[in-house]
């Protein structure tokens, strides 16, 4: 019963989103909100319970009685760590008092340097040497297979010529003017080209997202009407 | 409180208070100037702004203005709106890829007056690029259908655009929508014939996994990706514990940790009958949200055996993992590159010589792949339902399950006018039909097999029971061979209205208890004990020694039936498929696949179809759009 309940919740629901066909209208435009509205809500509400049972409430039981150990927190000091880290956390609710949002900022502040700086030293190990080693390093059968010889040169060009596409300090000419030699303008171009071939790429790959997601929405729809 | 800042132009040194006069004093006087340390950041600015020379660079450059577009020579004028990108003044007609120089255009820098820490300011490129992007997702409203205060209101009209994009919409919807109704419409060879070698080594890796092995699988993906990647995490999570391994599922989005739980609870539907079920914190581990993207998943890395302790609803999951460092395999299921990306350069460094495997949509496939092929950890690369249409099409044959076409001819009546073979049959016993019994099988049951992906069949098992064998000397046991070239339908009474029980395939053998009334059915048992009738037309009977080794080395092909439960049903002839395989008693499912196979053909027809229309539907599009872009290059060129 409640299986057949949530389905035709998930049916109703499925209809109100697919209003959005009909356009922005009056009433039927308010059945697409009101879908999105319930979504985003639920997320929203999910998400706070989700955060207070599983992460907050843990670390409160393991304060309040050091006898269980639900979270790391194992000695007195880990206890004072954690007071402290919720005494900066509890700053964030004074972002309402105009006087002391600096306060508020400082800890966003924290959070957002701390955040950048773990991005940061992940990026640089994680992605780009990687990426440069994989980008500048050569096949072994370069010299013997034409096909590696002709991949290699592709991504040397587009990485090159994409670089230089974003590269936009031009000389001044001798009345002052910005100039451009026709070599960095066909550069440019090229670089446009192997961009736009990029982008299509990643757009028709969207379109096969949307249409995945749209088949299985459809066929809920006929197995529902089954 | 006073507001006087007369304190921060005082250079005297603050007076210091005596050690004796206590924190509380210290306080007093501290708290008050907390409060004006912005405006004291704001008079250090601006000393240092009066303080700096006005040669300076930053003043120079503050200072420097470029001449009047207006004074420049028309050779100048022409050389700036080249060399920026702008548009020219007069009334040209854009080209016919003027969407593509719209995004990639130069960007122009703004600056902003403000502090160090100035709002977000967003260029005119960039501006541009967002409206084209409001544009291409239905989000952009138009000035007109802005009301009072700049808010959006419902527009009553019905413009013209709208109604060719309603129009395009219907016809994409029925496009997609024909292959559910009709195999006619089919598009394209759905055969597995193109899978990918990324593919084949993300099966073979969850195909070695061993019993109790655990696996590190993240869900980073939301609910709009969901109708994308649940298929794909459902056959991957089964393939998981059809092994026995654990699945350890971790999560930076609440929202996923809902799929996973929604997919595990699938899979125990699938295996009800059987009284099988995958249990919370013992056969799978869900674990508590990360929240903080990048922060935490480095929290995951560092503290793995702290994260590992807590499950989604705040259970103590008893998972006893010291550190990172014990996963060897790490599935993650992501619905963009960037999540892959945060994993590789946060997680991945923390392990040892961890493989990362990775299922992502069709959207992140472009980026996902090129980053994929230049990390060496990455091994095995799925995208999209077609791959998990095709991963399927690989279980269901290694593990013994019929294809569509094979399920669909699947045969268990006899043709008329044919009879069963009588030879035998009087020196069998006649049993009566009852109902085979669904519980699990005993301590004797063979043990479970882990077929190779590209051969069905298993091998190097023990025999089926523990008593050792009997001799030669021992009375043969009658067997029943399978002979028919298709599969065959085992169900659990002599009769063709009778649930299937499992699918058997040529050269498969059971042993036989019995025959039924007329001869037309033969009670055999299956390799985990439970009962069941075939069709007596359809094998053949085969003595066989109690010792002889050929029956035995039967055994693991009877290993790889999938049994069925059959009754449940979503509609009107429209079976749907449950099937799974015991391992032994009180012991949890070794192999569960539930596949409505019916519904993801037509999926995937539905998809290439309307891959298909997309592609024509945009060709016209941008046809449309040079012709317009002719005709106005044609109707501007006299007045130039």
């Amino acid at each position: 019963m409640t299986e057949s309940m949530i389905a035709l919740l998930s049916f109703v629901l499925t209809l109100m989103v697919f209003s959005y066909l009909l356009g922005d209208l009056p009433l039927i435009g308010n059945l697409y909100r009101l879908a999105v509205y319930i979504f985003i809500g639920m997320s929203a509400a999910f998400t706070l319970i989700v955060g207070t049972e599983s992460v907050i409430l843990p670390y409160m039981q393991d304060v309040l009685d050091p006898e269980t150990t639900w979270t790391s927190l194992g000695s007195r000091a880990d206890t004072y760590i954690f007071l402290a880290a919720l005494l900066v956390a509890l700053l964030l609710l004074l972002k309402p008092v105009r006087s002391l949002t600096w306060l508020t900022n400082s800890v966003f502040a924290v959070v957002i340097v701390v955040s950048a700086s773990v991005a940061v030293v992940g990026a640089l190990t994680g992605t780009l040497f990687p990426l440069l080693h994989s980008t500048a390093a050569l096949p072994d059968d370069i010299l013997t297979d034409f096909d590696a010889m002709v991949d290699t040169l592709l991504i040397f060009l587009g990485t090159m010529t994409a670089l230089y596409y974003f590269h936009y300090q031009t000389r001044l000419d001798s009345e002052g003017a910005p100039a451009q030699s026709r070599m960095g303008s066909g550069l440019r171009h090229v670089g446009k080209v192997f961009l736009v071939i990029a982008l299509g790429a990643i757009y028709a790959s969207t379109i096969l997202s949307s249409l995945t997601i749209l088949t299985e929405r459809i066929s809920f729809l006929f197995q529902f009407g089954a | 409180m006073k507001d006087d800042f007369s304190w921060l132009d005082d250079e005297r040194p603050l007076e210091r208070s005596p050690a004796s006069s206590g924190a509380r004093r210290g306080l007093r006087r501290f708290l008050p100037r907390l409060s004006r340390l912005p405006r004291l950041r704001r008079r250090l600015r601006a000393r240092a702004d009066k303080a700096s020379a006005p040669d300076s660079a930053a003043a120079i450059l503050e200072g420097r203005s470029d001449r009047p577009v207006e004074e420049l020579d028309n050779r100048l004028r022409a050389l700036r709106e080249r060399s920026f990108g702008e548009q020219p003044s007069g009334a040209e007609a854009p080209g016919a890829l003027f969407d593509v120089d719209e995004v990639l255009v130069t960007p122009e820098f703004q600056r902003k007056p403000g502090g160090v820490i100035s709002a977000v300011a967003l260029s005119k490129a960039q501006e541009r690029q967002v409206e084209l992007l409001k544009d291409i997702v239905g989000g952009s409203l138009d000035a007109s259908d802005e009301g009072d205060g700049g808010r959006p209101r419902l527009s009553p009209r019905f413009s013209l655009s709208a109604f060719i994009r309603l129009a395009l919409s219907a016809l994409l919807v029925l496009v997609v929508a024909l292959p559910f109704v009709s195999s006619d419409y089919a598009v394209g060879d759905l055969t597995a014939s193109e899978e990918r070698p990324a593919l084949t080594s993300m099966y073979d890796l969850l195909d070695d996994l061993e019993k109790a092995e655990h696996v590190l699988v993240a869900l980073e993906y939301g609910p709009t990706a969901a109708g994308e990647l649940d298929a794909l995490t459902e056959l991957l999570l089964r393939h998981i514990v059809a092994h026995s391994a654990k699945p350890i599922i971790v999560s930076g989005n609440p929202i996923a940790l809902v799929h996973a739980q929604n997919i595990i609870r699938k899979i125990n539907r699938s295996v009800a009958a059987f009284a099988l079920d995958l249990e919370a914190n013992q056969d799978y581990y869900l674990l508590r949200y990360l929240p903080g993207e990048a922060l935490g998943l480095r929290e995951l890395s560092e503290n793995f055996a702290d994260v590992a302790r807590v499950s989604a609803k705040g259970e103590l999951t008893g998972l006893e993992v010291s550190a990172l460092e014990d996963m060897s395999l790490i599935l993650l299921i992501a619905e963009s590159a960037e999540d892959m990306r945060l994993w590789a350069e946060q997680v991945l460094p923390e392990t040892e010589d961890a493989r990362l495997l990775v299922a992502t949509g069709y959207s992140a496939e472009p980026l996902a792949a090129a980053y994929a092929d230049s990390l060496d950890e990455v091994v095995g690369l799925v995208v999209g339902f077609r791959d998990a249409y095709i991963y399927g099409e690989k279980l269901a044959i290694a593990y013994g399950a019929p294809s569509q076409s094979q399920r669909e001819s699947t045969v268990d009546s006899a043709p008329a006018g044919e009879s069963p073979d009588p030879q035998g049959a009087a020196q069998l016993p006649t049993v009566t039909a009852q109902s085979t019994p669904t519980s699990l099988p005993t301590a004797t049951a063979p043990p479970t097999l882990r077929p190779s992906p590209t051969l069905p069949l298993p091998t190097a098992t023990p025999p089926p029971t523990a008593t050792p064998l009997p001799t030669a000397t021992s009375e043969p046991v009658l067997y029943v061979e399978v002979t028919a070239d298709q599969f065959i339908n085992i169900r659990r009474e002599p009769t063709t209205a009778a649930d299937i029980l499992a699918l058997a395939s040529e050269g498969d053998r059971f042993e036989t208890l019995g025959k039924n009334d007329d001869g037309s059915w033969y009670n055999i048992l299956l390799p985990d004990g439970v009962e069941a009738w075939i069709a007596s037309f359809l094998v053949e009977e085969l003595w066989i020694a109690a010792g002889d080794d050929s029956a035995s080395a039967s055994a693991p092909r009877q290993q790889t039936l999938m049994r069925l439960e059959f009754p449940l049903r979503l509609g009107k002839n429209q079976p749907r498929f449950y099937q799974a395989q015991a391992s032994g008693a009180g012991d949890h499912p070794e192999f569960v696949l539930n596949r409505d196979r019916k519904g993801e053909t037509s999926r995937l027809e539905a998809m290439t179809l309307g891959a298909l229309a997309s592609v024509l539907i945009i060709v016209f599009g941008n046809l449309v759009s040079a012709l317009r872009a002719f005709g106005m290059r044609r109707s501007a060129g006299p007045a130039k």
